[in-house]
C-alpha cells in the first residue's frame, strides 16, 4: 500500500475515533493506539526509513502533519472533556439543610423596638422593682388613698405594706430621686406590672409597660405630642396620624388617652378599631405638680411629660394577635412564627 | 351612665347629630361609649290612634273602637287603661312587631280586631312598661307615633373618668360642655316655687354632720301614686332609667337632670313623722329597697325615723318607708354626703346605686334646694292637687369658695400655645368658673370640687382650646445618647446569641406554678423554697411570686412535646426572693437565665443521615459559647448533686470561683413527674453572676509568626479522673509552650479494663520566637507523660 494513502487514512480515522471519544480513558488508549510505542502511526514513522531516498521526505513529512493534527486532536479533546459537566444535575428545588434558628418573644420584639427609637431620641433605659413600696406606687404619684387602685380589689399585695406595681411609673420616682437636680431627666421604664383583672382576650393579671419621662425647663404639651407622633410613626410608618383625646390620671395633669392611626384600615373604620379608625396605644400627660416635687423637681422651674404604653397591646396591635393569653401560653408552634427579626 | 339626646339638646340646643355630638363630648374629655338607637324596631306604619270608646267583651277580651286616622277601627285590648279620650300607639295588620311577629286582623268571637294598640315595652323600647298601654292626653289621629312619642332619639352611654364623674354625671352637666364647645346655649331648669301651699313642715335633725354637711327636705301631702305621664317616662327610658311610679319616677329624673339625687318617704311610715342622719350602730340592720337585709357598723351613714333607719344615706333607700300604691304623704330627700363615707359603705356592701356613684364622685352641695324645688314644680305640674309644705334646708357650714389665681403665661408655657387672656376667660366662663378681675383669680363653682390648683385650670383650657389644636413640637432638650449598661447590654447579647443558636425565647408569668416545687423534687431547706407570697391572689396559681423559672420551663417543655423537631426554649426573667418572712423591705429580684432542650441538635434533613440527639455535652456547648460571647473568660463545670438532675449527669457552673447555676439532664423521677424524657436538658442560672464576671477588656497577642508542632497521645486512665485534671496536669507539665489541648476522643471497652477509660488528646505545642525543634517537643512531651503518670496513673495506650 502507498505509505502516503496508508498515513492520510490512519489520519482520517483517528481524527475521528478522537472526535467521537466519551472520555478520559478512551482518549488515553487512542493516544496508545496511534502514538504509542506499537502506534499505527509510529510503526509508519518508524518504517520510512525504508523507504527509497527520493520518498523519504514527503512521506515523513506527511507522517510528521499527521502526528501534529492528531496530538493537537488529542489535547482538544482532553480540554473539551475537562470543561464539560461531569457530576450528576441536582434537584434545586429540594430543601436546603435548614440553619437552626430560634426567635425572640413577640413581646421582646416590640420592647426592644420601643426601646431603640427612644434611645435613638436620647432617653436612656431605667428600671426599678416589681415589688414596690405603697409610696413609690401611690401616694408619691398623687394617687389619693380613698382611690379604687389602692384597693385590694385591684392591686396585688405582697406582706401589709408592699404592693405588686400596678404601673411602671414609680420608675419615675425612683429616677428623678436620685437624678435630681440634675436637668434632663430623659428615662424610658420598662418593666412587668400587675393588676387583679380576671384573665380574658385582652386582660393579664401580668403583664408588660413601658414608660418615659422628660424633665427639663420649659417642657410643655406641644413637646408630648411631637414625640409622641415621632415615637408613633418610628413604629407604625410615616403616614400614620396621633390624636388625643383628654383623660385622667392621677399622675398626669392635663391627662390624655392617645390614637394613632388604624393600620388595618387607614381611618376609615373597621372591625379591628371599632369603626374608629384609631387604636388606643398609650396613656400620656403633663407631668403633675406634686409628682414633680415628690421626684425632688421644683415644678416651678421645671415641667416634664410622662407617658406609659401597654407592651402587650402593642404586639396585639403589631401582630395582628386578637387574643393577649396566646403570648403566655408559649407554645412554640405559635413562637416560631416570630423569626426573620434578628437584628 | 346613660343620657338621652333630646333631653341633652332640649337644655343646649345643639345642631349636631347625636354621633356628632357624642364626638364633641369624647374630645372634652367625656367618653361616650356607645350610641344607640332609643327604638329602633318600632313596627312600620305605627300611628297614634284615639280611643273612641270601649265595650266589654263579654267572654272575650273588652273592644275597642278607635280612630288611626281612617275612620273607625276595632281592637281589642285587656290594658287596664285602654279607656275613651285617650291616644295611643297603633300598629295596623301588615306590619311586623319588634318580636318578629306579623300582625294580622284576629277574630275574637264575633268581633275582628284588626291591628294592636301598644304598650312602650310592646314598641321596641328598652325597659319600656309592658303593663299598661303607653297613653299621651293629646295626639291626631293617624299622626306617626315615633314622631308624636319622641322615639326619634339616641341612648349616649357614658364611661366618665372620676375627675368628669364629679359634675357631669347629669343632663345639665353634659349640656354645659356641649355649650362651653359649641356655644350652643345653655337653658338650666329655673323651677318656680311652689313651697308652703298648705303642707306640712318636714322634722329634720343633723346628728352627724361630717357625714351628712347638708340635708334640704320637704312634705308634700295629697300625693296620688300613678305611673307617670308619658313625656317624663320617654325622658327616662331614653337615659336607661326604668319608670316605677310617678313619685319615685320625678326623683329620678330630677336626679338625671341635676346630677343631684333625692329620695322620697312615705310620711306615714316613718315613726314620729321625722327624720334623723346619723352613724348606725354597730349591727344594726336595714332591708334596702332590693330587698336585702344589711347588717350595718358605725362608719356606715344612715336616715333614721324616730325610732329605726328607714334608709342607707347617699347609698339606697329602706322598704319599711318606701313609697307605695297607697302613699298619700312624702318626704323628700335632697341632701349632700360625704363622698368618702358614701364610697365605703356601697363598697363594702357591694351595694352601687345612681345615688352612690353621684355622691362617691363629689356631689354640688349647692345644688339640694335647686332640686328639691324642682321635685316640687314638677309634681305639681302632674299630680291633681298636691299640697307641698315649706323648704327646710339644714347648712350648718357651708363651705368658703375656692378662687385658683390666674396665670395666662404660666397656663401658656405648659400647655405650648399662644392664647390671649379673653380667650382663656372665656373658655373657663363657659364651664361656670367666674374670673374675679380685682384679685386675677378664677372662683371655683360649687360643682367642680376636682379643680384645685392652677394646673387643673390648664387642662381645661386645653381641652376647650382642643388637644389636638396644640401645635406639635418636639422638645428641645440636650441630648446625651445613651449607653447601656453591662447587663442590660449582656441581656441583649444573650437573647440575640441564643437565638442564633436556636432557642426559642419564652415569657411567662410570674407566679410559682403551683406544685412545682414537688415536681422539682426541691428539698425542704432548698432556697427554691424561699417564696414571697402574695396577700391577696385572685387564684390559687397567684399564691406565690416564683423563686425559679424551672417549673414554666418544664411545662412548656411538656407542652411543646409533639412539636415536630423538638424543643429548646430560654427565658430570661426575674424571680423573687424575700429578705425576710413575712416580708416588710424590698425582696430581691435577681435576673435569672434559664434554658431547656430536647429533640435533634439540627432540625431532620433527607440528605443527612439521622441527626444525634440532643445531650449535656450539646448545652454545654450552648452555654460555653454564650460565656465567650459576653465576654466571661473564668468559667468551668463541676459534678454537681442539684436535686432537680440526673445524678452524675448535670453540672454547677463555677464562674469566677462562684457557682451561678446548674445544668443537666433531668433527674428520672422530675422526669417522670413532669411527664418529659430523661434526656430533656434543663439549666437555670443567676445572670448577674455571670455578667459580673464578663470581662470587657480583651487580651490580644499578636497572631503567631513560627509554626506549630503537634502530637497526639492515647491515656489510659482510672474511670474517676477527669479530663480537667488531665488538661491541668499537661499544662502544668509543659509550660507555656503548650499552646492548646483538644480531646478527640474517649473510648470504653475491650480491651480497655471496666473501671479504666482512654482519652485521646492532640497537643499544640508552639514558641512565640523560633521554629521548636523536634527534639525540643519530644523532651517536652517526655515531661508530660510523666507527670500524666506520676500524678494521674496515667498509662500510654498501645
Ligand atoms: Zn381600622
Amino acid at each position: 500500500m502507498d505509505p502516503k494513502g496508508e498515513i492520510s487514512e490512519i489520519r482520517e480515522r483517528a481524527l475521528s475515533e478522537i472526535a467521537s471519544a466519551q472520555d478520559e480513558e478512551e482518549i488515553e488508549s487512542l493516544r496508545i493506539a496511534y502514538l504509542g510505542r506499537e502506534g499505527r502511526l509510529t510503526m509508519i514513522l518508524r518504517s520510512i526509513g525504508g523507504l527509497p531516498e527520493n520518498r523519504r521526505a514527503e512521506v515523513g513529512k506527511e507522517a510528521n502533519a499527521a502526528k501534529k493534527a492528531i496530538e493537537d486532536a488529542l489535547k482538544d479533546a482532553q480540554e473539551a472533556l475537562a470543561q464539560q459537566p461531569r457530576k450528576p444535575s441536582l434537584d434545586v428545588t429540594a430543601p436546603g439543610v435548614p440553619v437552626n434558628l430560634g426567635t425572640r418573644h413577640p413581646l421582646r420584639l416590640v420592647l426592644d423596638e420601643v426601646l431603640d427609637i427612644f434611645v435613638a431620641m436620647g432617653y436612656s433605659i431605667a428600671e426599678g422593682p416589681e415589688v414596690e413600696e405603697e409610696w413609690y406606687n401611690f401616694t408619691g404619684l398623687n394617687i389619693p388613698e380613698d382611690h379604687p387602685a389602692r384597693d385590694m380589689q385591684d392591686s396585688y399585695y405582697v406582706g401589709q405594706d408592699l404592693v405588686l406595681r400596678s404601673q411602671t411609673s414609680p420608675i419615675q420616682l425612683r429616677y428623678m430621686q436620685t437624678h435630681a437636680p440634675r436637668l434632663p431627666v430623659r428615662i424610658v421604664g420598662p418593666g412587668r406590672t400587675y393588676r387583679r383583672d380576671t384573665e380574658d382576650p385582652s386582660h393579664s393579671p401580668v403583664f408588660h409597660q413601658c414608660e418615659a419621662l422628660l424633665v427639663d425647663k420649659g417642657v410643655h404639651m406641644g413637646n408630648l405630642r411631637g414625640t409622641l407622633t415621632e415615637f408613633a410613626r418610628r413604629l407604625f410608618g410615616d403616614a400614620v396620624n396621633v390624636r388625643f383625646r383628654p383623660s385622667y390620671f392621677p399622675f398626669t395633669e392635663p391627662s390624655a388617652e392617645v390614637d394613632v392611626t388604624c393600620t388595618n384600615c387607614w381611618e376609615r373604620g373597621c372591625s379591628t378599631c371599632g369603626g374608629q379608625g384609631f387604636m388606643e396605644i398609650l396613656g400620656a400627660g403633663m407631668v403633675h405638680p406634686r409628682v414633680l416635687e415628690n421626684g425632688g423637681y421644683s415644678p416651678d422651674d421645671v415641667s416634664g411629660f410622662a407617658f406609659g404604653m401597654g407592651i402587650e397591646r402593642l404586639a396585639m396591635i403589631k401582630f395582628g394577635i386578637s387574643d393577649l393569653r396566646s403570648l403566655y401560653r408559649n407554645d412554640l408552634r405559635f413562637l416560631r412564627q416570630f423569626g426573620g427579626r434578628l437584628r | 351612665m346613660k343620657a338621652s339626646y333630646r333631653w341633652i339638646q332640649r337644655v343646649s340646643p345643639t345642631d349636631q347629630s347625636a354621633e356628632e355630638l357624642a364626638r364633641t363630648l369624647t374630645f372634652l374629655g367625656l367618653n361616650v361609649e356607645s350610641v344607640t338607637a332609643l327604638a329602633e324596631v318600632v313596627p312600620d306604619g305605627t300611628v297614634m290612634a284615639e280611643i273612641l270608646e270601649v265595650e266589654d267583651g263579654g267572654e272575650g277580651p273588652p273592644v275597642c273602637r278607635i280612630d288611626a286616622g281612617d275612620g273607625p277601627v276595632t281592637v281589642v285590648s285587656r290594658a287596664p287603661n285602654a279607656r275613651p279620650g285617650v291616644f295611643v300607639p297603633y300598629v295596623p295588620p301588615g306590619s311586623t312587631m319588634p318580636d318578629g311577629a306579623r300582625v294580622e286582623s284576629r277574630d275574637f268571637g264575633n268581633v275582628t280586631s284588626a291591628g294592636i294598640l301598644c304598650s312602650a315595652g310592646e314598641l321596641g323600647i328598652p325597659g319600656g312598661p309592658t303593663e299598661y298601654l303607653l297613653e299621651v292626653p293629646v295626639a291626631n289621629p293617624g299622626a306617626d307615633a315615633v314622631e308624636t312619642l319622641g322615639l326619634d332619639d339616641w341612648i349616649l352611654d357614658f364611661d366618665l373618668t372620676p375627675n368628669y364623674a364629679t359634675h357631669c354625671q347629669s343632663i345639665v352637666g353634659i349640656a354645659r360642655e356641649a355649650n362651653a364647645k359649641l356655644g350652643s346655649g345653655l337653658h338650666w331648669p329655673t323651677p318656680e316655687s311652689v313651697e308652703g301651699t298648705g303642707g306640712s313642715s318636714a322634722r329634720v335633725q343633723i346628728l352627724d354632720s361630717d357625714g351628712c354637711p347638708r340635708y334640704s327636705a320637704m312634705v308634700i301631702e295629697d300625693v296620688v301614686v300613678a305611673p307617670s305621664p308619658w313625656w317624663l317616662q320617654r325622658d327616662l327610658l331614653a337615659s336607661g332609667i326604668r319608670p316605677i311610679n310617678n313619685i319615685v319616677d320625678v326623683t329620678n329624673y330630677v336626679m338625671l337632670e341635676t346630677g343631684q339625687p333625692l329620695h322620697a318617704f312615705d310620711l306615714d311610715l316613718l315613726e314620729e313623722g321625722r327624720i334623723e342622719v346619723r352613724r348606725a350602730t354597730d349591727g344594726e340592720r336595714l332591708v334596702t329597697l332590693d330587698g336585702r337585709e344589711r347588717i350595718l357598723q358605725p362608719e356606715d351613714l344612715v336616715i333614721a325615723d324616730g325610732r329605726r333607719p328607714v334608709g342607707l344615706a347617699g347609698v339606697m333607700g329602706g322598704e319599711n318607708s318606701e313609697v307605695h300604691a297607697g302613699t298619700q304623704r312624702i318626704l323628700l330627700e335632697s341632701a349632700h354626703f360625704d363622698p368618702v363615707r358614701v364610697l365605703k359603705t356601697a363598697r363594702r356592701l357591694a351595694l352601687q346605686t345612681d345615688a352612690s356613684i353621684r355622691f362617691e364622685k363629689g356631689a354640688d352641695p349647692e345644688a339640694t334646694v335647686w332640686a328639691l324645688s324642682r321635685v316640687a314644680e314638677i309634681l305639681a305640674r302632674i299630680l291633681e292637687a298636691p299640697r307641698p309644705g315649706p323648704v327646710q334646708d339644714l347648712y350648718p357650714n357651708p363651705p368658703e369658695r375656692r378662687s385658683i389665681p390666674f396665670d395666662a403665661r404660666a397656663i401658656n408655657s405648659l400647655l405650648g400655645t399662644d392664647l390671649d387672656r379673653d380667650r382663656i376667660i372665656g373658655y373657663l366662663g363657659r364651664l361656670g368658673f367666674r374670673y374675679r378681675e380685682d384679685a386675677e383669680a378664677f372662683e371655683v363653682p360649687s360643682w367642680r370640687s376636682d379643680v384645685h390648683m392652677p394646673v387643673d385650670l390648664s387642662e381645661e383650657v386645653a381641652r376647650l382650646h382642643g388637644y389636638n389644636e396644640i401645635p406639635a413640637a418636639l422638645p428641645r432638650t440636650e441630648v446625651m445618647g445613651y449607653v447601656p449598661d453591662a447587663q442590660s447590654a449582656a441581656e441583649r447579647d444573650t437573647v440575640e446569641y441564643l437565638v442564633a443558636a436556636g432557642f426559642h425565647e419564652v415569657i411567662t408569668r410570674s407566679w410559682m406554678p403551683p406544685g412545682s416545687l414537688e415536681v422539682l423534687g426541691t428539698p425542704e431547706d432548698h432556697a427554691f423554697r424561699s417564696l414571697l407570697p402574695v396577700t391577696n391572689p385572685m387564684r390559687d396559681d397567684q399564691s406565690w411570686l416564683r423563686s425559679t423559672l424551672l417549673g414554666d420551663i418544664l411545662r412548656v417543655l411538656r407542652e411543646a412535646k409533639g412539636v415536630h423537631g423538638g424543643a429548646r426554649i430560654f427565658e430570661l426573667g426575674r424571680v423573687y426572693v424575700p429578705r425576710e418572712l413575712p416580708p416588710v423591705s424590698l425582696p430581691e429580684e435577681p435576673l435569672r437565665l434559664a434554658i431547656g432542650a430536647t429533640g435533634p441538635v439540627s432540625p431532620p434533613h433527607w440528605a443527612r443521615s439521622e441527626m444525634p440527639e440532643i445531650d449535656y455535652y450539646f448545652v454545654k456547648g450552648v452555654l460555653e459559647g454564650l460565656l465567650d460571647a459576653i465576654g466571661v473568660r473564668d468559667a468551668h463545670c463541676v459534678p454537681t448533686d442539684a436535686h432537680f438532675l440526673y445524678p452524675g449527669r448535670g453540672a454547677a457552673l463555677v464562674v469566677s470561683g462562684q457557682v451561678v447555676g446548674h445544668f443537666g439532664e433531668l433527674h428520672p423521677a422530675v422526669a417522670k413527674r413532669s411527664d418529659l424524657d430523661e434526656t430533656v436538658v434543663i439549666g437555670e442560672i443567676d445572670f448577674a453572676g455571670v455578667v459580673d464576671a464578663a470581662e470587657a477588656h480583651i487580651a490580644v497577642s499578636p497572631a503567631p509568626a513560627y509554626p506549630s508542632a503537634g502530637r497526639d497521645v492515647a491515656l489510659v486512665v482510672d474511670e474517676s479522673i477527669t479530663h480537667r485534671e488531665i488538661v491541668d496536669c499537661m499544662r502544668e507539665a509543659a509550660g507555656p509552650l503548650l499552646e492548646e489541648v483538644r480531646l478527640f476522643d474517649i473510648y470504653r471497652g475491650r480491651p480497655i479494663p471496666a473501671d479504666k477509660k482512654s482519652l485521646a488528646y492532640h497537643l499544640i505545642y508552639r514558641a512565640p520566637d523560633r521554629t521548636l525543634t523536634d527534639e525540643e517537643v519530644e523532651d517536652i512531651q517526655v515531661d508530660v507523660l510523666q507527670a500524666l503518670h506520676d500524678k494521674l496513673g496515667a498509662e500510654l495506650r498501645s
